[in-house]
């Protein structure tokens, strides 16, 4: 009997309207286009594109601090598109947030203590005692040591204040933790301590990661499962080995083969990406990666590919068969 | 002679009695057309070392140097314009924010057309057509789509990576014998970091430039240099050709940031992450600077700073240096066991 | 072989030792002569002020008959008695100046004071809210901005009738569009940032993310605009009891002591000197100040 999936989202669609000017239409921007996934307790799914791909839209839709244009969104069971304010208010303490730069995510003007202590003030504030106490235990769970718990941010380093960021994240006991791009603002070896940390919490707690990042070989290292974004949509969406070993998608293909790495045999053949990203106020029509694409033909120009199952994962591509076969 | 002689380089900031010592007794050279990556951590002073280099420190930062010297010329002795002269156009840099880099204010025409006007050759300090016809070369050059249409515009409406190919374009305009490249790609998207990275590669290779290329990503170096300098705060400690400088590092620092490498640390849940922290300007121990955090530290370690020392190309500044397996030389044994001489 | 170190161990590293924010911004304060020299100058009025029962060495309001226009002790004619003179009733005008403090301290704090809160509320709900709220504060702001202060001012005391606490309210809202649009302008700033939106994602409503979360962050134009508020305000209640719409006689205001003493600046003219020179000193020390205090808290400047 399978349990509830603690996220699962159906065709989540997001737009904005763009001002373009006194006499010109507004713009529509799709930063998110009809994007399906899910998630299971305790696992990492990480999602993976370049600028202009959705990913940050997508985080703060999870977050709950924007409401999808279209689309389901079911936290924990509950449907987050359609939920009133009650409900928003019960299901926001299950999925927290760690952001990318540690130097813009803590309010400069707040102690430790008041940035630890402020999800309890918020929600069901148990006193100052015991907020203290949740604190303090808080501190020593993330590595930092009890006696700069009335220091200021400033004072901290990068790392230990990503330690920070996390370690407020969790106050809550959130079941998800939406993580976007925590270690790329960091030094190699600080990233390396703080992915531990991230994956000792992970185990000790429970908690799930929606882990956005672009670096691949720090996908590799964490995720369960990896959805591949583009212009809003997902092209590729799959367990994390079969993703790395057999892309099938060409623009996680060339995602890979993009990715630099220091084993010279375990590169792969560029496949040469033309042309930019197209802006997302004007996408392709047919599929929105076809402009570059190196295997484009005519229904791709024509026809947006869905979502399909291939084997292990799900392709967006038409010609997904004929490229997933060797030879 | 090569192209580049840096002989102890030393930058400090502060006050002079208890200055913060950004570069410290960096030694460098590069030859004529040569790649050579620098890597370091924050607070390693790559990027110090090219502004030093560049002579862009500004007081109250003071450079010294044994000898600092681009093209057999004497760097620290020339005036304020005959170094402006030289270096506008014969050295080049790029910088890691492009849109940053690049004025607001005005077009992309107007910044490529600016460093022609100033560095160009008498015909093209002269002419406005043979300026304008050369930017459009250049925007060509670097690959840019479009390229009448983007002279008119203004950086803003650019996208990164077409800002940092105008940047670019800009840094070869003069045809400089050596570009240095501090953190050329850390802003841009991995597809588009692959083609500023060839691209980069390419005009290295058709005008027989060198390029100095100042990044913190270990796997980005291994794929374009030739020579590798790993710094660590403000020393050189280890200089070595690629890929054998990867394969098998020589310093402990070395190994231990490639052991931390998500890349090295397949099938494992937990990545082996250095202990500790960068030393800060203020905190840095006295004799090895690497010992708080080295796991082969020994009492020598905390008491006499190592020199760089070794063949050639393959130096490293350690007491210990570790041999092709990995493993610490020269008569090193854990602590608490007497060390063994030439072991 | 190396053990594996644990997460806890990593993480216990020495912070480095930075002070806090207070000694920080006084460093950075205190490397400017001239801000030090305007505070030490606002000290010393303030003292004046707290004090001037004990230093003053007459009453304010006191006339002395036979001494009416006596020149400054210095001069040919001069009386110990009033260091500098006396004015056209025969009142100290030392005594007058050093009362008179008070009154241009009290007028610049509560005016400011006023001011400042409603500007910053106004400013806060404009700024987050954006929107038709936002439209419809800014253009009202715009309106009071388009007219010239001190006919505005002079508007607003017609209105109320003249007085001194009137001249106040006046003060603070002439003063106040300045307020909201620095606050709005920071807010807009502010508000995109991540740790306002990691403190959405923690649940604060929207009441606690303006005032508690992003107005600290957006104080330090705040402080430096209303310490040249302050200034400002001295001086437009000098024009206004000059005008005679402010203080009342006999009450000694800079102001009006200058405008009852404007037909004896050919014969008398130490009456008009010294009351001029009182609210230039302490015009110039806010002033002082206020640039000090910019430098000190501009992140721009900040090495």
């Amino acid at each position: 009997m399978e349990a509830t999936p603690l996220i699962e989202a159906r065709g989540l669609e997001r737009h904005y309207l763009v001002a373009r000017g006194l006499l010109r239409r507004k713009g529509l921007v799709r930063a998110l286009d009809g994007v399906s996934f899910s998630m299971a307790e305790g696992e990492t799914l990480a999602v993976v594109g370049e600028s202009g791909c959705g990913k940050s839209t997508l985080a703060r839709q999870v977050t709950m601090i924007e409401r999808p244009t279209a689309g389901s969104l079911r936290v924990e069971g509950e449907d987050v598109a359609t939920a009133d304010r009650q409900a928003l208010k019960r299901l926001r303490p299950r999925v927290q947030m760690v952001f990318q730069n540690p130097y813009a995510s803590l309010n400069p003007r707040k102690r430790v203590a008041a940035l630890l202590e402020e999800p309890l003030v918020v929600n069901a504030d148990p006193g100052p005692a015991a907020r203290r106490e949740a604190g303090l235990a808080m501190m020593a769970r993330v590595g930092l040591k009890a006696e700069h718990y009335r220091r200021y941010p400033h004072m901290f380093s990068g790392g230990q204040r990503q330690r920070i960021a996390v370690a407020r994240a969790l106050m809550l006991h959130p079941r998800l933790v939406v993580a976007d791009e925590p270690v790329s603002a960091l030094d190699v070896s600080i990233q390396a301590q703080v992915l531990n940390l991230l994956m000792d919490l992970q185990r000790d707690l429970g908690i799930a990661y929606l882990f956005i990042s672009h670096n691949l070989q720090v996908v590799r290292h964490i995720a369960d499962r990896v959805l591949v974004m583009y212009l809003g949509k997902a092209v590729e969406y799959g367990p994390k080995a079969a993703i790395f070993a057999r892309p099938v998608h060409p623009y996680t293909r060339a995602l890979l083969a993009s990715t630099p790495t220091l084993d010279a045999r375990a590169r792969r053949d560029r496949v040469a990406l033309r042309g930019e990203l197209p802006s997302p106020l004007d996408p392709p029509v047919g599929c929105a990666f076809h402009t570059r694409c190196p295997y484009a033909i005519e229904r791709c120009r024509n026809e947006v590919p869905a979502l399909l199952p291939l084997g292990e994962v799900e392709v967006a591509c038409h010609r997904a068969a004929e490229l997933s076969s060797p030879g | 002679m090569s192209l580049v002689e840096v002989a102890d380089l030393r930058v400090e900031f502060g006050v002079a009695s208890a200055p913060i010592v950004a570069v410290d007794g960096v030694d460098l050279t590069i030859e004529a057309g040569e790649v050579v990556g620098c890597v370091g951590e924050s607070g390693s002073g790559k990027s110090v070392t090219a502004l030093a280099l560049m002579g862009l420190v500004e007081f109250p930062g003071r450079v010294r140097a044994r000898r600092l010297a681009f093209a057999g010329r004497d760097l620290m002795g020339l005036s304020e314009s005959e170094h402006r002269k030289l270096v506008g156009k014969e050295i080049a840099m790029i910088f890691q924010d492009p849109l940053a880099s690049l004025n607001p204010c005005y077009t992309v025409a107007f910044q490529l057309t600016e460093t022609l006007r100033i560095h160009g050759t008498d015909a093209e300090r002269a002419s406005a057509k043979l300026r304008r016809a050369r930017a459009l070369e250049l925007l060509r050059q670097v690959e840019i789509p479009d390229a009448e249409a983007r002279l008119a515009a203004f950086p803003h409406q650019l996208s990164g990576g077409m800002a940092q190919r105008v940047m670019i374009a800009m840094a070869i305009a003069c045809n400089p014998k050596l570009l240095i490249a501090d953190e050329p790609t850390t802003a841009l998207d991995v597809t588009v970091q692959a083609q500023v990275l060839a691209l980069l590669l390419r005009l290295q290779r058709e005008r027989a430039m060198a390029l100095l290329l100042i990044t913190h990503d270990l796997a980005v170096v291994a794929e374009t240099a030739q020579r590798v300098l790993v710094m660590y705060a403000g020393q050189v400690v280890e200089t070595g050709p690629v890929p054998r400088i990867f394969d098998a590092p020589r310093h402990p620092y070395t190994q231990a940031l490639l052991a931390a490498l998500p890349e090295h640390n397949v099938g494992r849940t937990r990545l082996k992450a250095i202990r500790g922290v960068v030393p800060g300007a203020l905190d840095r121990p006295r004799a090895c600077l690497l010992h708080p955090r080295c796991e082969y530290a020994l009492e020598r370690c905390r008491m006499e700073r190592p020199a760089l020392e070794g063949a050639e190309t393959r130096e490293a500044r350690c007491h210990f240096p570790l041999d092709p397996d990995g493993r610490p030389t020269r008569g090193w044994a854990p602590e608490g066991l007497p060390c063994r001489a030439n072991g | 072989m190396i053990e594996v170190e644990e997460t806890l161990e990593i993480g216990l590293e020495p912070i480095p030792r930075v002070d806090g924010p207070l000694t920080e911004f006084w460093r950075a304060y205190a490397q400017n002569r001239g801000a030090l020299l305007g505070l030490s100058l606002a000290a010393a009025l303030l003292l004046l002020a707290i004090f001037a029962g004990v230093i003053a060495p007459h009453s304010p309001y006191e006339q002395f008959r036979e001494a009416t226009l006596t020149p400054p002790a210095w001069q040919a004619g001069g009386d110990p008695r009033f260091m500098l003179g006396t004015d056209p009733v025969g009142r100290d005008i030392l005594s007058r100046l050093i009362y008179g403090t008070r009154l241009s301290l009290l007028i610049g704090l509560i005016s400011v004071a006023i001011s400042l809160s409603l500007g910053i509320v106004l400013g806060m709900i404009a700024g987050y809210i954006r929107g038709w709220t936002e439209t419809a504060i800014m253009r009202l702001m715009d309106v009071m901005l388009a007219l010239p202060s001190l006919l505005l001012a002079i508007a607003v005391v017609a209105i109320l009738g003249p007085g001194l606490i009137n001249a106040m309210y006046a003060i603070a809202i002439v003063l106040l569009p300045h307020y909201v649009r620095l606050t709005r302008a920071a807010v807009i700033a502010e508000a995109g940032r991540e740790y306002v939106q990691s403190s959405r994602i923690a649940g604060a409503g929207a009441t606690r993310l303006m005032f508690s979360t992003i107005l600290p962050n957006c104080l330090a134009p705040l402080i430096v605009q209303a310490t040249l508020g302050f200034s400002s305000a001295i001086l437009d209640a000098a024009a206004l009891g000059f005008l005679g719409l402010g203080a009342q006689p006999p009450t000694p205001e800079w102001g009006s002591m200058l405008a009852d003493a404007l037909e004896f600046i050919q014969r008398a003219s130490w009456v008009v000197t010294f009351p001029g020179l009182a609210i230039l000193a302490t015009v110039l020390a806010f002033n002082l100040m206020g640039d000090g205090l910019r430098d000190a808290l501009d992140p721009k400047l900040k090495r």
